[in-house]
């Protein structure tokens, strides 16, 4: 029997000798953070001063939990770095959710914000409502736009307690600019941001942003180039520059190593794939 | 305690597990919890969906409110379950086309106006290297696009290569992309195992 190369056997390795490297390299890393340098981007800087901007006039920020689990990794410490934010500087938030699984999304990071005692004095119903998810879709958020955001909602929150005793919830009657500063979605998919742009941004001029997956970040850009997305929050790395932004470094920041020698890991993987493809078309030629 | 004696995470961190383990090779633990993702997926709908449609639509909207008009899209609605009967199946059309109805005069209402501003978002002016790299590649794209055109004019045959390999880099981004967002969800369970589970980090 022939025996086999270097490059044939490279081509042969088993995928899961891979799988196991990654797992322990990742769990290395973790463990022992390098602390790489983390620059801040000008799309997390403009995202960054959406919350400012709010907080010098007041208005409300609305923030939309489009995902479900499976993306919480990169979009639920978004929300929860949001809310630190916007607490810090006196914006009131309203949070509700165009995904089924959304408003259990948002509950789970404001719970995890409010578990921190610098927020004892934050009240729910007068700095921060979650109106939770409504069947609908694209129909809520128009209807929140159009009509009334406490009849789209039933007149209740994400556990069903009454509107009527929230103030904050009471004074934003509608998603349009006379009741909202901003909107931010956080999306994995659809629907999100796209449905904003058509049924709030254009119609009534509501100014949004998004804080997106990573693998999202293309396809957003168009909207944002077209000024109807003002900022775009790019995944976990986009998250990490905020943490360090809002001066309080989390999970995402705590990622930023490992996601980088990752990638070098797995670009060497290709560029090696690549490498030994062509070496062993040369043999077999 | 190093590691934690809550056993919601010790469920969450054994589910994980399991779920890691078909990388090795599908196996029953894989299995279960395959299917009771599933199951409970499909539970949890069903059951938010009702108590937060149904019953309050039933309970709220018609019995104390009074909207009994409510009848007439929930009986156009279970038309569509007359497909299970041969005799009268045509029926389910009826909702079917009300819901593509809908969803067409809704898009055509609010989705072409945002389109609009896109194409207009193309339309740039020379002030920037960026700028200029953005034009060249829109418009050799849409060159590469033009089947209807002879490549043998040299403006269309090196117009289309260029568009050619403006799209490679898109995809190429897109794909770079992707593999940082599933990287990112492969580190979300490490970091839920390390640090909920194992509480070997802390930040």
């Amino acid at each position: 029997m022939e025996e086999q190369t270097f490059w044939q056997k490279m081509m042969a390795i088993d995928r899961r000798i891979i799988y196991a490297i990654l797992f322990v390299f990742v769990a290395i890393v973790m463990l022992n953070p390098i602390g790489l340098p983390i620059e801040i981007s000008r799309d997390t800087e403009i995202y960054y001063n959406v919350v400012e901007e709010l907080a010098e006039t007041g208005e409300v920020l609305w923030l939309d939990a489009a995902f479900g689990p499976g993306s919480w990794g990169e979009l639920g410490p978004m929300i929860e770095a949001t809310l630190r934010h916007a607490f810090d500087r006196g914006v009131p938030v309203i949070g509700m959710a165009m995904w089924e699984q959304g408003g259990r999304m948002f509950a789970t990071a404001l719970n995890n914000v409010l578990e921190d005692p610098q927020y004892d004095h934050i009240e729910y119903g007068e700095d921060v409502v979650n109106l939770g998810f409504r069947p609908g879709g694209a129909g809520v958020v128009l209807r929140s736009a159009t009509d009334d955001v406490y009849e789209t909602f039933r007149g209740v929150d994400h556990d069903g307690n009454p509107l009527d005793d929230m103030p904050l919830a009471m004074q934003t009657e509608r998603l349009h600019p006379d009741y909202v500063g901003h909107a931010v979605v956080y999306e994995s998919g659809s629907p999100g941001g796209p449905v904003y742009v058509d049924y709030v941004h254009e119609p009534t001029g509501l100014e949004m942003s998004v804080g997106i997956i990573a693998m999202s970040v293309p396809g957003a850009k168009v909207y944002q180039d077209a000024g109807q997305y003002v900022g775009i929050l790019p995944g976990a790395t986009g998250c990490a520059q905020y943490e360090l932004l809002i001066d309080h470094p989390g999970y995402a920041v705590m990622t930023q190593d490992v996601i980088s020698l990752g990638m070098v890991f797995v670009t060497l993987l290709i560029i090696l794939g690549n490498v030994g493809w062509l070496m062993t078309r040369q043999q077999a030629q | 305690m190093l590691v934690t004696s809550d056993p919601m995470i010790w469920t969450g961190a054994l589910f994980t597990l399991a779920v890691f383990s078909y990388l090795y090779a599908e196996n029953p633990a894989w299995r279960i919890a395959e299917h009771i993702y599933v199951g409970m997926t499909a539970a949890y709908t069903v059951a938010y969906q009702f108590h937060n449609t149904i019953k309050p639509t039933i309970m709220e909207d018609m019995l104390v409110d009074g909207s009994w008009g409510m009848l007439i899209p929930m009986i156009v609605g279970l038309l569509i379950y007359t497909r299970y009967f041969p005799s009268v199946s045509f029926l389910q059309r009826y909702p079917l086309s009300l819901w593509v109805g809908y969803g067409a005069g809704l898009v055509m209402a609010y989705a072409v106006p945002p389109l609009m501003t896109q194409i207009v978002g193309n339309f740039r002016t020379f002030d920037s290297f960026d700028n200029v790299v953005y034009w060249i590649a829109t418009v050799c794209t849409l060159i590469y696009f033009f089947f209807t055109v002879k490549r043998t004019n040299p403006v269309i045959k090196y117009g289309a290569a260029i568009g050619r390999w403006a799209m490679m880099i898109a995809f190429g981004v897109s794909f770079g992309q992707t593999v940082i967002y599933r990287y990112n969800l492969f580190l979300s369970r490490m970091e839920y195992l390390l640090t909920d589970w194992l509480q070997l980090i802390e930040y």
